[in-house]
């Protein structure tokens, strides 16, 4: 049963409403309609409907890999995400430490900075004379620098150290908004720490898992600046694409056929959560 | 006297540096329903939470028959918790809430079938094992959280303020129902509660708690004949405090000059009374006897100064002559209702208590 | 007329007919712009770059003009603008557009941007022809040569081949596409034989440099300076100026300028055509500045890259000497780019970096 919504409610969501219409329905209206006009070299583009771009686009291995490999390291980096967000989200939602509006300060603080400068510092620490290299040469893993930069690895690296705040305040969110009674209701049921967890905690905190996941899932495959420093031509994925494709080529019909692949992807992610968020689970 | 099933010695738990509760001592007998009753910040909610093992007491041992349970981990204590809120598992059916005990201790899977279909019969909600928590009336909720805890057949039955989330005629039918499924099964249990009628009313004994310490351990009956101290007195409905001075004791009962005037007969706490003890002199409203002729020896002028009417009772606000206020509640009679605001009447007192007055 | 320059004017003339056919999207495109297309003529609006480039760019010109005129200069600033010029070009909202030789000559072949005439650009006559090109002419060029790692690299590093040498392996690096890539790709390919409409030789050797010689990729002036510093790159083509002060840093490089011929970037704000005369004028007036000599050798002393008037290049101070070039180095630093045929690479655009991202990134 939804509430409804009334005068005043619909006053309130009426600028935001306004907003969404001017910058995120009008320009995705704008770039679906672009992506099946015709390329012209000495245009933008010209008005004339083809399915050109998408068999472009679908019909080559060299795209398919790109879209295959965006999906693949937006799959990784919220996995990895989540399993090293967990458990910290899980100590913060659950320290009485003093220390805990120190600890959530350094978990938003990267935000502070921004994602350019985060890269750089990961092109200090992966290079070959960086810290990662240094300190694998020094305790005798390897006894030459190992090549990190332009790999998958370093961008999931980067990636995954970017944008853990975006899986760790949902999951804190999930984790702090639970019944804390219900973990000791199992426990009295003869439920130890590690049943209690995987039968009551995680599923619990289903809600922030998945919001979590969707939230870098989406900000990964739309990533830009972070493949493209630190994956080079190694790594290249749709957003490097549209920006090239945009600025550089100045093919417009093309980037706005690449651009609907990948707002698809995102919405479809963005869907299963909110088919998986309605199913049972809190 | 029934065996102890549960023995708490010494218990003491500090939050910081502040006293949670302790140091208590008390027994729970097999087969009683044991009711911790004080106001909220008592520690009777955490003296619970230390007898699941919920929280572990920073002084003093729990006894389990033969076994010292001080440091034993919730779950391999045995024993049914119904929290406040109930804490069933929202992502689980009732059926999985019920099962979850027993999947725990890893029954077969027919055994947990049937138990839970039973237990839920136990507690009168038969047929809705595929239903959600959310799904759930509050009354329905309460009794699914019972069924969870009394599944496992846990040596002592646990229950957190149970019926506090429920409405006025619901929790009414729950104290009767909760109290006749503990009777069937025999279960000793420890009863929370800050509802002295829901005390009076389910539990064989009462331990009634204040900042901390155990005030009195008595029957309901008990409790309210002769309160111990003061707290109980006024906490364990309502009662006249008078002040007053001991001027004699004889076969254990005193003879009290009150402040209100007159003389009266009151019986004696446990710790004694000699005479010329600054005491109080303790009457429950209802054995405030008021007449509007004098009735012979004793009985004090008053006025009324307020009249309050509620149906089966009339509820009288006092002065006496030298300016004392008492309380009486008296059955609304033909006789009593006559006695309008601002009548002039004679008191008496009946079934006098001395309580000590602290310095 | 050379064959090339028939051939340019025939693209030219093909272009023109195909934009005129197709106007209708980019009339709501252009509809989509902030405001009127009449202009105030009291403003000179300038698409730019930005970073500390416009900062000196501001200082340099952008300040005295507004100074000396009652004009304000209006700023918007971010990469790759040539989009909205061409969408704009029935009604177009800005004045100027900072661009390099290429990619003005370009947007000149859609008529978007003018031509530069000394009568209405007096100073133009002053500066260098290596550094005149049909749409601009510098306020200053940057030398572009090749970044080398001293301390790793021992034995002398003469020309661009030397990119190709299996030594560095792992260790040299290439500007990515959309950055300088696009360019030193031309020159790679027109020095290995190749033109815009025959690009193999270009990508054979780029395929080669990525895929044996294991090339790095550059995104941007910083993280060059990134990559030069922490020598997980010893070669590479880069900007000599930068090059000095990633050496200046404490990166081993230095620079040198390629045998076979430097590259040299030509910098300054194109003339965007349409806008209304006063808008024009003024626009001319502006260009004309970062033309003179004074000015210019001002604006070289806070980037370090040299003049292109001759007057300013042959009266040098004390201080910056080291920027002198003679004839021959100018000519060496303008050689391979002069050669370029800018029509036909920016028709082609698509089709080569639809081949460098399967053949060359993807091979």
């Amino acid at each position: 049963m939804g509430e409804r919504i009334g005068g005043f409610g619909r006053a309130l969501f009426a600028p935001i409403t306004v907003l969404y219409l001017l910058f995120l329905l009008a320009p995705i209206s704008f770039f679906l309609l672009m992506s099946v006009f015709r390329y012209s070299p000495m245009e933008l583009y010209e008005p004339a409907l083809t399915g050109e771009n998408f068999a472009r686009l679908l019909g080559e291995d060299y795209y398919r890999a790109i879209i295959f490999r965006t999906l693949k390291i937006a799959g990784l980096t919220a996995l990895f995400s989540l399993l090293l967000g967990y458990p910290l989200a899980y100590f913060l939602a659950r320290t009485r430490s003093i220390w805990r509006g120190v600890l959530m300060f350094l978990v938003i603080a990267p935000l502070m900075t921004g994602v350019i400068v985060r890269t750089y510092g990961w092109i200090v620490l992966l290079g070959a004379q960086g810290t990662v290299n240094t300190t694998l040469i020094w305790l005798g893993l390897v006894d030459r620098p190992v090549k990190i930069l332009e790999t998958e690895l370093a961008v999931l690296i980067a990636l995954v150290h970017i944008l853990m705040p975006y899986m760790v305040f949902p999951l804190f969110s999930s984790l702090t908004g639970q019944d804390p009674n219900v973990e000791k209701a199992a426990a009295t049921l003869g439920a130890g720490r590690w049943r209690t967890f995987f039968e009551v905690t995680l599923p619990l905190s289903r809600s922030g898992i998945l919001m979590g996941s969707a939230l870098v899932f989406t900000l990964t495959a739309g990533a830009v600046v972070t493949p493209a420093l630190l994956g080079g031509q190694n790594v290249q994925m749709l957003g490097q694409t549209i920006y090239d494709l945009v600025l550089s080529t100045l093919n417009w019909p093309f980037a706005s056929a690449v651009a609907s692949i990948l707002v698809l992807c995102q919405f479809s992610i963005i869907f299963l959560y909110f088919r998986g968020g309605r199913r049972r689970a809190g | 006297m029934p065996s102890a099933a549960l023995e708490l010695r010494g218990v003491l738990k500090r939050y910081g540096s502040a006293l949670g509760v302790g140091p208590v001592d008390f027994d729970v007998r097999e087969g009683e329903l044991l009711t911790l009753l004080g106001p909220s910040g008592c520690g009777k909610t955490t003296t619970l939470h230390i007898i699941a093992g919920l929280l572990s007491p920073d002084a003093g041992t729990l006894r389990f028959g033969e076994r010292d349970i001080t440091r034993l981990d919730p779950q391999h204590r045995d024993m049914g918790l119904v929290f406040q809120n109930y804490a069933l598992f929202p992502h689980k059916s009732v059926f999985d809430n019920v099962a979850f005990g027993l999947r725990m201790r890893r029954l077969p899977k027919d055994e947990i079938r049937d138990r839970v279909g039973r237990m839920l019969e136990v507690v009168g909600l038969p047929g809705v094992e595929a239903r959600f928590p959310d799904q759930l009336s509050g009354g329905q909720r309460q009794r699914v959280a019972l069924a969870r805890a009394l599944v496992i057949e846990p040596t002592l039955l646990l229950l957190d303020e149970p019926l506090s989330n429920l409405d006025a005629v619901l929790r009414k039918r729950m104290r009767h129902d909760l109290r006749e499924i503990q009777q069937r099964l025999g279960i000793a249990t420890v009863f929370v509660t800050h509802d002295q009628d829901e005390a009076f009313e389910m539990s064989d004994r009462v331990i009634l708690m204040n900042r901390g310490q155990i005030e009195q351990v008595a029957t309901p009956e008990e409790l309210y004949d002769s309160p111990a101290t003061r707290f109980a007195a006024e906490f364990i409905g309502e009662a006249n405090l008078i002040e007053g001075v001991v001027a004699d004791v004889a076969d254990g009962a005193a003879v009290v000059d009150a402040a209100v005037g007159g003389r009266y007969p009151a019986r004696l706490p446990d710790g004694g009374a000699r005479s010329g003890d600054q005491v109080y002199l303790m009457v429950r409203p209802e054995r405030v006897d008021i007449a509007t002729a004098p009735p012979g020896n004793g009985a004090v002028p008053a006025t009324v100064t307020k009249r309050v009417f509620s149906g089966d009772l009339l509820a009288f606000t006092l002065r006496t002559e030298n300016g004392h206020e008492l309380v009486a509640s008296k059955p609304s009679v033909a006789g009593y209702r006559a006695i309008g605001p601002d009548a002039a009447v004679w008191v008496d007192l009946q079934d006098c208590r001395v309580l000590p007055r602290e310095s | 007329m050379s064959d090339k320059d028939n051939r340019r004017q025939f693209n030219r003339r093909e272009f023109l007919g195909r934009s005129a056919g197709a106007g209708a999207g980019l009339a709501a495109l252009a509809a989509m712009g902030p405001g009127p297309a009449a202009a105030a003529t009291d403003e000179l609006r300038i698409l730019f770059p930005g970073g500390t480039w416009q900062e000196w760019f501001s200082n340099t010109f952008a300040k005295p003009f507004e100074a000396g005129t009652d004009a304000r200069v209006i700023w918007k600033m971010g990469l790759g603008f040539e989009p909205l010029v061409i969408a704009q070009r029935r009604r177009p909202q800005w004045d100027l557009i900072h661009q390099n030789q290429n990619t003005s000559s370009q947007l000149g072949a859609l008529d978007a941007v003018v031509e530069w005439q000394e009568a209405n650009i007096p100073n133009l006559k002053h500066v260098h022809t290596a550094f005149r090109y049909p749409y601009l002419a510098g306020k200053i060029h940057t030398p572009y040569g090749l970044a080398v790692n001293t301390k790793r690299i021992k034995r002398p590093i003469t020309r661009w081949a030397d990119l190709w040498d299996p030594e560095f392996a792992g260790k040299v690096a290439f500007p990515a596409w959309g950055w300088m890539g696009q360019e030193v790709f031309h020159a790679v390919n027109q020095l290995n034989g190749g033109t815009p409409d025959n690009v193999d030789p270009g990508i054979g050797k780029l395929k080669d440099l990525y895929a044996k010689n294991k090339a790095l990729t550059i995104n941007n002036v910083e993280h060059a300076h990134q990559m030069l510093l922490s020598e997980d790159v010893w070669l590479a083509p880069h900007f000599g100026a930068r090059i000095e002060k990633a050496a200046a840093a404490g990166a081993p490089v230095e620079f040198v300028v390629p045998d076979e011929g430097g590259l040299s970037f030509i910098f300054n704000t194109a003339i965007i055509n349409n806008r209304p005369a006063d808008s024009m004028e003024l626009a001319h007036r502006f260009v004309d500045s970062t033309l003179d000599p004074e000015q210019q050798i001002a604006f070289s002393r806070l980037t370090g890259y040299p003049p292109t008037n001759t007057q300013a290049m042959g009266n040098l101070p004390a201080d910056l000497k080291k920027l002198e070039m003679s004839e021959a180095e100018v000519a060496a630093f303008g050689k391979i780019q002069r050669e370029f045929d800018y029509m036909a690479m920016f028709a082609y655009r698509d089709q080569i970096k639809s081949r460098w991202d399967k053949e060359v990134v993807a091979g």
